[in-house]
C-alpha cells in the first residue's frame, strides 16, 4: 500500500475562528475514507484546503510525494486530484456531453471518451440534454463524470448524495464505489447520510470544532464515545 | 512641516466631496446592486441647481435645497427607469444608467447653456486661517467638517435606525429581506433619494472651488468608481478611507511630479486590489451575481454561414455601386464591428465586462499615429504594431482585471481607460493634447477611399472571423467553462486567470487593430478615441446586437452607426441616443439578433 | 386559516409541484415529508410567493394570496424560515432579529428580541456577535427567531434539521413544540421524522411533486409499508 495523500498538521483560521486546527492524516492507495462531523466542524474547509480552493495558515500537504501546499487548484487538478462540490457545479451553458468534453479538454485528453464516461455514471440516455434541464441527481452524475474525466488518483467528493432520494443515494454510492474500485482511485468523501458513510467507507475520519477526533475503521468509529457525543448523539436518542 | 500639514488639509477638503459622491454610489449599489453611472450626473446637477438657487437666495439656502432637489431627481430616476431593471443583468443596468448620463447632459446644456458658470463663494467662509503659519482656506476646513459629519451621520443611521439595519440587510440578501415583510420598492426609493442627495450635496459644495461645467459628471464618476472599488462596494467607511487616500495622493503627488496624479489613482487601486480583491472593507458577495446572463451560445448554422458569405460578397462589390459617403460609412461600420467583436468575445464567451474598452482602441490608434508621426515608420508596420501595443496595454490592465469579477472588473477597466484619456489630454508634448495628432495617412497603395475600404474589409473580416473561430473552438469552450462555474473549472485543471487574461489580451488587440485602421482612415487621432463615450458605444453595439449571437457585433455596429449617423443631425441628439439606449436595455435585453432569433424560433415552433 | 388548492408551480419550464391541495386550521400543525426533490421546498416557496404559482389558489385567513409578493404575504402573517437559513451574516444577532420586525407593529406585539432570547438562550449569549460567526444550530435558531419577530400566525419551516447534529435537532424540536403550545400554526417540511413529529400532528407525504399520502403520524406508524414505499426508510 502506497501513500497517496499525506496531510501534516494543516490549520486554517477565519478571523478568530479555527475552522481547521492541526489536522493530520494519511490516505493510502485504494482507501475509501469518509470525513464526518457536525456542521461547522471544518469538513468543507478541510476539503477546500486539500483541493486548493483555500490556502492553509500552517501545515503541509503532500500528494504522491510532492509538496502541493502552495499549489493553485488547477495545478492540483492537473496533478491528479479530482473533486465534486456540495452543490453540484456544472457548466450551465452546455449540454451534458459538452460538459464532459470540456472536462476532457481541460485535462488535455481526447474528447471521444465523453460518451463512455456518461455511460459509466448512468447518463447515457441524456447526453444531449442541456444541464439546466436535468434533475438534480442527474446533474450530480454529470459532475461525477467530469471529475472522473482526468483519471484522477484521488477523488474528493463533498456530500455526494446530498439532494438525492434515499434509494437514489444508495445507487449513486454503489456506482461510485464500483467506479473507484475498478479504476483504483483513492476517495475521500464527506457525508451526512450515515447509511452512505457506514455502508461504503473503509475508513472514517471524524472532525469536531476543527480538530480530527477519530481516524479508524467504521466499527471502531461507531463505538467511539467521543464521536457519539459530538455527532451521533447518545445511543438512546440515536436517529430513527 | 506647516506646509505639509496645509497640503494635508487641502487633500482632506478634496476628499470630502469625493466621499459624498462615492458614499452615495456605494449605498445605492449595496441595496439595489445597480452601479449608477448617472451618479456623476447627479453630482453635476447638484452644482447647477445650487448655482441657480444661489442667484436668488444665496449660497447657504442653495446648498441644502440643491441636495434635496437632486435627491428628488434620483428618486424619479429610480421610479421611471431603474426600477424596471432590477431583474436585468448588471450590464444592462450599467448601460441604461449611461443612457441617463446622456439625457442629463443634454438637459443641462438646454437649461444652463454651454458656458462654465462661476458660483458664489460661501458667505462667512471666504477668508483663510493660519495653521502652522500656512494659509488654509476657511472653506476647506468647513468641507472637512462636513465630510466627517456626514460619515458620522451615515454611521449613526446604519447602526441605530431600523432603516439603516434594513439597508445593510438588503446589501446582503434582498430576497430574504422581502420575505420578512419589508417592501423592497420603498427601501430602494429611500436609498436612491439619500444616495442622490449626497451626490447633490457634494456637487453643490464644489461651487466655490471649481466652475460649474458640463464636464463635471464624467470627471467625478471615474474618480468615484476608483474610490468605491478601493473602499469596497457597499462599504461607506471604505469609501471614506479610499476618498482620503486618493485625495491625499493627489495633494502630495502634485508636489513631486504633476503628471503623477494621473497614474496615482490607478496605481493605488491596482495595489489595493492585488492585496484585497474586494477593496479595503468590501466583502465577496455571497451569491456572486453574473454580469451577463448565462445562455448557450447561438451557433451560426448553415444559413448563418451562407448569410456571412453573401455579406462579404456584397461588401466586396459595394464600391462599384455606391458613392464615397456610403463607402466611408460602411468602412466605419466594419471598424466598429471589429472593435465590438473583441468586446463581444470577452463579454459573451468570457463573461468579462469591460467598461473601458476604448482604452485598447485608443492605444491602437495612438500607437499607429505616434509610430508614423514620431518614429517615421510606414502604415503597414504601424497596422501590425497597433494591435501589439494594445495587447501590451491589455496585458497590463488585464493582469489586474483578472483578479476581479463582475462590476469590479468593469469599473477597473473604466478607470484605466479614463486615466489613459487624461494622459492623452494632458501630455501635450507627446499626444498633442486636445489638438490630437494630424496627418496620419495610409501608404500610397492604400490611399483613396476605395483602396482603403478594401484594406479595411480584409483586415476586419480576418479579425472578426478569427474571433468567431476562437469563441467556438477549444479556447472558447474552456473560457466559457470558467465563466459558467469558476470553481468547477479550476478543479478540472483550467487556469482561469490565465485564460481570462488571454481573452482580454485578444479582445484588446482586436480593438487595437480597429483603432489603428481608424487612425489611418481619418488621418488623425484625438483623445475622444479613449473617452468613456467611445467605451459605451462599443458596449451598446454589443448589447444591441445580442450577447450570445455570433453575428451580434456586426448587426449591432451597423444599427448603431446608422442610428448615430441619422440622430447626430438633430439638436440634442445625445438625449435621443440616451433614450434609445435606455429603451434597448429595458425592452430588448436580448439585442436585435437575440430578439430576431427568438422570433424566428417561435415562428418555427408554431408552424411545426 | 390556510387553504391551498390545486397549486402547480416550478422553475423556468420545469414543473416541480402539481395538484397540491391541503388545509391547515388556526393553531394546527402539518408536516410535509418526502424525499429530496419531492417538491417540499417548492411548496413552501410557492406559499411564500417566492416561486410564482402557475395555477391554483392559496387562501390565507380568507384572502387569496396567490398573486401577492412575498413581502405582502409576510405582512399578512406568514413567517418563513428558509432551508439555507439565509441569516444576514454581517449584522449582529440582535440586528438580524430586528429585520424581522414588521414596520408599524404595535407596542403590544408578543414577540420581542427579549422573548426570542428566552426561547433560544444559545443565541442570547451572542447577541452582539456578527451572525456570520454562528454555528449551524445557532443560525437555525436565529432564522426561526427572526421569523417569529414578525408575529406570524403561521410559521413555514423548510427542512430545519438539515445539516444539524442530532443533539441540536432535539433542541430545535423542543422549541417548536413550545411554539405550538403558544398557538402558532406550523407547516414544516422535513426528512427527519423525529423533528417533524415534535413539530406537527398531521402529515402529508409528497412524491415527485404530488401529495401521495395524508394522515396523522400515529396512522403512519401503524402502516410501515407506506413509509417504506414513499420515504424509502
Amino acid at each position: 500500500m502506497s501513500t497517496v495523500l499525506d496531510v501534516k498538521g494543516i490549520s486554517r483560521n477565519f478571523g478568530g475562528l479555527k475552522a481547521v486546527d492541526d489536522v493530520a492524516f494519511i490516505l493510502n492507495n485504494g482507501d475509501v475514507a469518509a470525513l464526518i462531523g457536525p456542521n461547522g466542524a471544518g469538513k468543507t474547509t478541510c476539503f477546500n484546503l486539500l483541493s486548493g480552493a483555500l490556502s492553509v495558515n500552517a501545515g503541509t500537504v503532500l500528494f504522491g510525494g510532492h509538496d502541493i501546499t502552495r499549489w493553485q487548484p488547477h495545478q492540483r487538478a492537473r496533478a491528479g486530484i479530482g473533486r465534486t462540490f456540495q452543490i453540484a457545479a456544472t457548466f450551465r451553458s452546455m449540454t451534458a456531453i459538452e460538459n464532459v468534453e470540456a472536462a476532457l479538454m481541460a485535462a488535455g485528453m481526447n474528447t471521444d471518451t465523453a460518451e463512455k464516461l456518461l455511460e459509466d455514471v448512468g447518463m447515457s440516455a441524456m447526453t444531449a440534454a442541456p444541464v439546466t434541464t436535468l434533475a438534480y441527481g442527474d446533474v450530480k452524475r454529470v459532475e461525477l463524470a467530469m471529475a472522473l474525466a482526468s483519471e484522477p488518483a484521488l477523488l474528493l467528493l463533498d456530500e455526494p448524495t446530498a439532494g438525492m432520494a434515499a434509494e437514489e443515494r444508495h445507487r449513486i454510492m454503489q456506482r461510485i464505489s464500483d467506479l473507484v474500485r475498478a479504476r483504483g482511485i483513492t476517495v475521500l468523501f464527506t457525508e451526512h447520510d450515515m447509511d452512505a458513510v457506514f455502508g461504503y467507507a473503509s475508513r472514517i475520519l471524524a472532525m469536531d470544532q476543527g480538530r480530527l477526533i477519530a481516524d479508524d475503521t467504521p466499527d471502531a468509529v461507531r463505538n467511539d464515545a467521543r464521536v457519539q457525543r459530538v455527532y451521533l448523539g447518545a445511543p438512546e436518542d440515536g436517529d430513527a | 512641516m506647516g506646509f505639509y500639514f496645509a497640503q494635508f488639509l487641502t487633500g482632506l477638503a478634496s476628499a470630502s466631496s469625493l466621499f459624498l459622491v462615492a458614499a452615495g454610489l456605494s449605498i445605492i449599489f449595496g441595496v439595489t446592486r445597480i452601479v449608477n453611472f448617472a451618479h456623476g450626473s447627479l453630482f453635476m446637477l447638484g452644482a447647477f441647481i445650487a448655482y441657480s438657487i444661489s442667484q436668488q437666495f444665496g449660497f447657504w439656502v442653495a446648498v441644502p435645497l440643491a441636495a434635496l432637489s437632486v435627491g428628488a431627481i434620483g428618486w424619479v430616476m429610480e421610479r421611471t427607469v431603474l426600477s424596471r431593471l432590477y431583474g436585468a443583468p448588471e450590464l444592462f443596468q450599467l448601460v441604461a444608467t449611461f443612457g441617463l448620463v446622456l439625457i442629463v447632459q443634454d438637459a443641462a446644456l438646454w437649461i444652463w447653456g454651454p458656458t462654465d458658470l462661476l458660483g458664489p463663494r460661501a458667505p462667512g467662509l471666504t477668508g483663510v486661517v493660519r495653521i502652522f503659519d500656512q494659509p488654509v482656506p476657511e472653506y476647506d476646513l468647513f468641507l472637512i467638517t462636513v465630510g466627517f459629519s456626514v460619515l458620522g451621520a451615515i454611521w449613526w443611521m446604519f447602526t441605530r435606525t431600523r432603516f439603516g439595519i434594513l439597508v445593510r440587510a438588503a446589501t446582503e440578501d434582498r430576497e430574504m429581506l422581502q420575505a420578512l415583510g419589508v417592501r423592497p420598492a420603498r427601501l430602494f426609493q429611500a436609498t436612491f433619494f439619500i444616495g442622490a442627495a449626497l451626490a447633490g450635496l457634494g456637487g453643490a459644495l464644489e461651487m466655490p472651488r471649481q466652475p460649474v461645467s458640463l464636464l463635471m459628471d464624467l470627471n467625478i464618476i471615474a474618480e468615484a468608481f476608483v474610490v468605491v472599488v478601493i473602499g469596497g462596494m457597499g462599504s461607506v467607511t471604505g469609501a471614506f478611507l479610499a476618498a482620503l487616500l486618493i485625495a491625499e495622493l493627489n495633494a502630495f503627488g502634485i508636489l513631486i511630479l504633476p503628471e503623477i496624479t494621473l497614474v496615482a489613482a490607478f496605481a493605488a487601486m491596482a495595489v489595493v486590489l492585488v492585496i484585497r480583491p474586494y477593496g479595503l472593507l468590501g466583502k465577496q458577495a455571497t451569491t456572486a451575481p453574473h454580469a451577463v446572463e448565462i445562455q448557450p451560445p447561438q451557433t451560426l448554422g448553415e444559413a448563418g454561414r451562407l448569410a456571412a458569405a453573401v455579406l462579404v460578397a456584397a461588401l466586396f462589390v459595394l464600391p462599384i455601386i455606391a458613392g464615397d459617403f456610403v463607402i466611408v460609412l460602411t468602412a466605419d461600420i466594419m471598424i466598429f464591428a471589429l472593435f465590438a467583436a473583441g468586446l463581444h468575445f470577452m463579454m459573451g464567451t468570457g463573461g468579462l465586462v469591460s467598461f473601458g474598452h476604448a482604452a485598447f482602441f485608443g492605444i491602437g490608434a495612438y500607437a499607429a499615429a505616434l509610430l508614423v508621426e514620431r518614429a517615421g515608420i510606414g502604415m503597414e508596420a504601424a497596422l501590425i504594431l497597433a494591435p501589439v501595443a494594445a495587447a501590451i496595454g491589455a496585458a497590463i490592465i488585464g493582469w489586474f482585471a483578472v483578479r476581479l469579477s463582475g462590476v469590479y472588473l468593469a469599473m477597473l477597466t473604466l478607470a484605466a481607460a479614463q486615466i489613459l484619456w487624461s494622459a492623452s489630454v494632458q501630455w501635450q508634448d507627446i499626444t498633442g493634447g486636445d489638438d490630437g495628432i494630424l496627418g496620419i495617412w495610409p501608404a500610397a497603395w492604400a490611399s483613396g477611399t476605395t483602396a482603403y475600404y478594401y484594406l479595411t474589409l480584409a483586415l476586419t473580416t480576418v479579425g472578426i472571423v478569427s474571433l468567431m473561430m476562437l469563441a467556438s473552438g477549444r479556447f472558447g469552450i474552456l473560457l466559457r467553462a470558467g465563466r459558467d462555474a469558476p470553481a468547477r473549472a479550476q478543479a478540472l485543471g483550467i487556469d482561469i486567470k490565465l485564460r481570462n487574461w488571454a481573452a482580454i489580451v485578444i479582445a484588446g488587440s482586436a480593438a487595437g487593430l480597429a483603432g489603428g485602421i481608424f487612425a489611418f482612415s481619418k488621418g488623425s487621432v484625438f483623445p475622444d478615441t479613449l473617452a468613456i463615450p467611445n467605451s459605451v458605444d462599443a458596449l451598446v453595439m454589443v448589447l444591441l446586437g445580442g450577447l450570445h449571437a455570433p453575428a451580434g457585433p456586426i448587426l449591432g455596429a451597423s444599427v448603431f452607426a446608422l442610428l448615430e449617423d441619422s440622430l447626430s443631425r438633430l439638436p440634442y441628439w445625445r438625449a435621443l441616443l440616451g433614450t434609445a439606449v435606455v429603451g434597448i436595455a429595458v425592452f430588448a435585453p436580448g439585442g436585435i439578433a437575440g430578439s430576431l432569433s427568438g422570433w424566428l424560433k417561435r415562428r418555427r415552433e408554431r408552424s411545426a | 386559516m390556510l387553504d391551498v388548492r390545486n397549486i402547480r408551480s416550478g422553475y423556468g419550464k420545469a414543473l416541480a409541484i402539481e395538484d397540491v391541495t391541503f388545509t391547515l386550521g388556526a393553531s394546527e400543525s402539518l408536516a410535509i415529508l418526502g424525499r429530496n426533490g419531492a417538491g417540499k421546498s417548492t411548496t413552501l416557496k410557492t406559499l411564500m410567493g417566492m416561486t410564482p404559482a402557475w395555477q391554483g389558489r392559496i387562501g390565507f385567513k380568507g384572502n387569496d394570496i396567490v398573486k401577492l409578493s412575498s413581502d405582502a404575504i409576510a405582512r399578512a402573517g406568514i413567517g418563513y424560515v428558509p432551508e439555507e437559513r439565509r441569516i444576514f451574516e454581517s449584522l449582529s444577532v440582535t440586528e438580524n432579529l430586528q429585520t424581522g420586525e414588521k414596520a408599524g407593529a404595535s407596542g403590544d406585539a408578543p414577540w420581542t428580541v427579549a422573548r426570542v432570547f428566552d426561547l433560544f438562550p444559545e443565541i442570547a449569549r451572542r447577541s452582539t456577535a456578527p451572525a456570520g460567526t454562528l454555528s449551524g444550530g445557532e443560525r437555525q435558531m436565529l432564522a426561526v427567531g427572526r421569523a417569529l419577530m414578525g408575529n406570524p400566525d403561521l410559521l413555514l419551516l423548510d427542512e430545519p434539521s438539515e445539516g444539524l447534529a442530532p443533539v441540536v435537532v432535539n433542541r430545535l424540536g423542543d422549541a417548536l413544540s413550545e411554539l405550538r403550545r403558544a398557538g402558532i400554526a406550523i407547516l414544516i417540511s422535513e426528512q427527519n421524522r423525529r423533528l417533524a413529529r415534535l413539530a406537527a400532528e398531521n402529515v402529508v407525504i409528497m412524491e415527485t411533486g404530488r401529495i401521495a399520502y395524508r394522515g396523522t403520524f400515529s396512522e403512519l406508524d401503524r402502516n410501515p409499508e407506506i413509509t417504506a414505499r414513499l420515504l424509502g426508510v
